[in-house]
C-alpha cells in the first residue's frame, strides 16, 4: 500500500514536471530509473552528473533551484518557532 | 543573511523561468512583501491563465514532492509527536490558501500511517464534514487512531 502511494506520487512528480517542460520519454524513463536510485531529494541535488538532455536539465535546475530556497525557507521557519535568530 | 539573499535570488530566477511571470514583476514584489506568496496566493502578480496554470502545477510538485522526502527520510511515516504529524500535514496543505480541504490520516497501533486521505475540498470559507463517511472509511482501514486536519485560510492550520 506504501509502496503503491510512493509510486503514485513519483508519476504524479514526473507528470508534473513532462507537463511543465516536455520531457521525452527517454527522460521520463531515465529519471524513473535515478529517483528509485537516489531517492527523490538525492536525484533533484545531483541533476547536474545525470546523463538528461539538455532541455530537461534546463528545467530541472529550475526545479532544484527552486526546491532549495523552499527547504531553505522552511527551515527558516522551524527555527523561528524555536526563537533562533540569523543576525 | 546572505543565504536569504542567494536563495530569494534562485527563488526569483526559477519561478521566472518556470512560469513565464516576468522577472522584473517578481522581484519588485519580493522586495516588499513575502516572495512565496507569488506560490501561496497566486494572484499577488495578476498572473494570465497559462502562468496561472503552471503556478498551480508548481504547487502540486511542491506537495508531493515534499511527502517523498519525508517518506524517504522515515521510510515509513510514522508519527511520535504533534511535530510530526504537523509537518506531514503542513506538506500536503501548506501551498493551499484559495480553498479549505479536510483531511484524514488513519493510523496503526504504532502511530504509522495506514492511508492518508482528502475527505473534502470546499471554498475560501468552509468545507463540508460527514462524520459517517469518515467514520466507513475508518472502519474499512481497519484503524486504530485517526487524526482530521483541517485548513483555515487566516489562522493557520488546525490538527486535531
Amino acid at each position: 500500500m506504501k509502496n503503491t502511494d510512493q509510486n503514485e506520487r513519483k508519476e504524479n512528480l514526473i507528470k508534473t514536471m513532462s507537463w511543465l517542460f516536455g520531457l521525452t520519454e527517454e527522460d521520463e524513463d531515465e529519471i524513473r530509473v535515478l529517483m528509485d536510485q537516489f531517492g527523490v531529494r538525492d536525484f533533484f541535488l545531483n541533476i547536474e552528473g545525470f546523463n538528461l538532455s539538455q532541455r530537461t536539465r534546463t528545467g530541472l535546475m529550475n526545479l532544484q533551484k527552486l526546491i532549495l530556497a523552499i527547504e531553505s525557507h522552511q527551515t527558516e521557519d522551524a527555527d523561528q518557532r524555536e526563537g533562533i535568530l540569523y543576525e | 543573511m546572505s543565504r536569504n539573499i542567494r536563495y530569494s535570488d534562485d527563488f526569483y530566477k526559477s519561478i521566472h523561468m518556470l512560469t513565464g511571470l516576468p522577472i522584473r514583476r517578481i522581484q519588485e514584489y519580493g522586495r516588499e512583501n513575502n516572495p512565496f506568496n507569488i506560490l501561496e496566493h497566486p494572484m499577488v502578480l495578476e498572473p494570465n491563465e497559462k502562468q496561472l496554470q503552471k503556478i498551480n502545477k508548481l504547487n502540486e510538485f511542491i506537495s508531493s514532492y515534499n511527502l517523498l522526502r519525508i517518506e524517504e527520510e522515515q521510510n515509513k511515516i510514522k508519527f511520535s509527536g504533534p511535530q510530526e504529524s504537523g509537518r506531514y500535514f503542513t506538506s500536503l496543505l501548506g501551498g493551499v490558501k484559495d480553498k479549505e480541504r479536510f483531511i484524514i490520516a488513519f493510523l496503526d497501533n504504532n502511530n504509522g500511517i495506514i492511508e492518508t486521505r482528502t475527505h473534502s475540498e470546499g471554498g475560501l470559507g468552509s468545507t463540508v464534514v460527514y462524520p459517517r463517511e469518515i467514520l466507513k472509511m475508518a472502519m474499512a482501514n481497519d484503524c486504530a487512531k485517526m487524526i482530521l486536519c483541517h485548513n483555515h485560510r487566516r489562522k493557520g492550520m488546525l490538527t486535531y
